[in-house]
């Protein structure tokens, strides 16, 4: 419907949109300023980008969370305190003075944190406040008793499934070291130890924000379908990639042309146990085929049939023999 | 109501939520980076919470938010290379404090001309813009996820904005 946009446009379009280099912003300036028609060209294109941000804004901007970002970040000291909030604040201190104490006592009389472990398998759990967890074998989860306080905190080991009960007041924060994940209601999958050692989360649904736990004012938010890594205490966010992402939950398999490799590694994180390629050209095979709740025998027959191999399932190694592909 | 001068926490907080999102789209205009822009606005913010005491309710605090958020922005693009004199005045974003008119009617009638101008962008080219406007995601991202290259985006995002040059009336904005 448009026509091929001119080498000035696509710059005008990369300088609008953050693209553009600081090298490229020089370039632009001087083309902008060469002739009227560049004027005219990159001013109207600018109002129809403000033209457009502005009813994006305006739609898109959340107000309430906006405010409680900032109100976070408010320093308390220095006012000019009315004599009745002074009142109020001796009030306060006594209540956060004796707060820590309550915790200290409670701590001394018996633990105050509750762990549920998965060791035997998949586990699922219902918190205090009606959040959904799910435990992938080996993952450790602590929490407080019932989850009462300013904030649901939780400490997390391992892999597992949030499926966080919205309350807007109270975020529920996760531990894991010095990283916190913190969002006000919806689900996501992390895994605080993944193959290589590194952190990874996959938002599936409403919003969450990362940070290490010294840098609590610099979050980085999350959309759904975005995928966190951490790795050397650096946080990259990328697209997720990995259709499975859920699949040891799920018991849901999808493979489109994947080599056997990854089919491998999929299998052996859903199933729980260790899978060998005999032969480095088996990782050239590729699959494409789905699953749904089956088990770990039928998937292996299907892969027999379809790419001309050979299994050997001992119960906690599966062995993959055959010529492989080219 | 107000007696002793300054401003109240609940004067304060009314204050940012009538002129958060107009300050973030100034800011926007300079910053085209989105979670920059919102850091700046929400640094202008906090400086303006620890100055209240000086601030006079029923004065220009709006004019003193929109200048230091102006401020600001052209440190950060100075302080990131992004600074260009030229742009800034073809941009019309050179003089004076920023006064953003709340015209509903107007907004909603933009709103509605925008709307339009997007649906009527081809499949992928909508696709493109909206994982870049809606989603937050950079030119290389978007090619990733949908395995294209980075110049197939470039140009549909060009195309995109050229579509809503010709069909958005923007008299009256920027």
């Amino acid at each position: 419907m448009e026509k091929e946009p001119t080498y000035y446009e696509l710059l005008v379009t990369r300088y609008l949109s953050g693209e553009a280099t600081p090298g490229e912003i020089t370039e632009l300036s001087s083309m902008a300023g060469q002739n009227p028609e560049n004027e005219t060209i990159i001013r109207e294109m600018s109002q129809a980008w403000t033209a457009f941000e502005k009813t994006r804004v305006n739609e898109s901007v959340n107000l309430d969370a906006e405010w409680s970002l900032l109100e976070k970040q408010l320093p308390v000291t220095g006012q000019v305190i009315p004599f009745y909030h002074l009142l109020l604040r001796i009030a306060a201190v006594i209540v956060i003075l004796a707060v820590p104490l309550f915790f200290v006592f409670r701590y001394l009389g018996h633990p105050s944190l509750n762990e549920i472990s998965a060791n035997t398998g998949r586990m699922d759990a219902i918190l205090p406040d009606g959040s959904k967890v799910t435990l992938n074998n080996g993952a450790l989860l602590q929490y407080p008793d019932h989850l009462k306080g300013k904030i649901r905190s939780v400490n997390l080991k391992g892999e597992a499934y949030f499926d966080v009960a919205h309350d807007a007041a109270k975020p529920f924060i996760i531990s894991s070291g010095e990283i916190r994940v913190e969002v006000r209601g919806t689900s996501f999958y992390i895994n605080t130890q993944s193959t290589g050692g590194d952190f990874e989360l996959v938002l599936t649904t409403g919003k969450v924000e990362l940070y290490f736990n010294d840098r609590s004012g610099h979050p980085e938010v999350l959309v759904p379908g975005q995928k966190a890594v951490i790795r050397d205490h650096t946080i990259s966010i990328l697209p997720n990639s990995d259709p499975n992402y859920m699949a040891w939950k799920t018991r849901k398999i999808a493979f489109n042309n994947v080599s056997l490799n990854d089919v491998a590694a999929t299998l052996s994180k859903v199933y729980q146990t260790d899978i060998h390629l005999g032969n480095p050209l088996l990782a050239q095979c590729r699959l494409t085929a789905t699953f749904d709740n089956q088990s770990l025998a039928s998937v292996l027959n299907v892969l027999k049939a379809t790419l001309d191999i050979n299994i050997r399932n001992s119960g906690t190694l599966v062995e993959i023999s055959g010529k492989g592909c080219r | 109501m107000q007696i002793t001068p300054g401003l109240t926490r609940s004067q304060f907080e009314s204050l940012f939520r009538n002129e958060y999102k107009g300050m973030l789209l100034f800011a926007l205009r300079f910053v085209k980076d989105e979670e920059a822009a919102k850091e700046i606005v929400q640094e202008a913010f906090i400086n303006l919470w620890e100055k209240r005491q000086s601030i006079n309710p029923a004065g220009q605090v709006k004019s003193y938010l929109s200048t230091s958020v102006r401020n600001r922005c052209l440190n950060y693009i100075r302080d990131n290379k992004r600074y260009s004199g030229t742009l800034l005045s073809l941009e019309n974003l050179s003089p004076g404090p920023y006064i953003e008119e709340h015209d509903r009617l107007e907004l909603h009638e933009l709103s509605r001309q925008i709307q339009n101008a997007i649906a009527e962008l081809p499949g992928k080219c909508r696709e493109i813009f909206e994982l870049n406007r809606f989603e937050n995601m950079k030119y290389q991202e978007i090619a990733t996820h949908l395995r294209i290259s980075v110049k197939t985006v470039e140009t549909q995002m060009s195309k995109a904005l050229a579509h809503l040059r010709k069909k958005v009336d923007v008299t009256g904005t920027g």
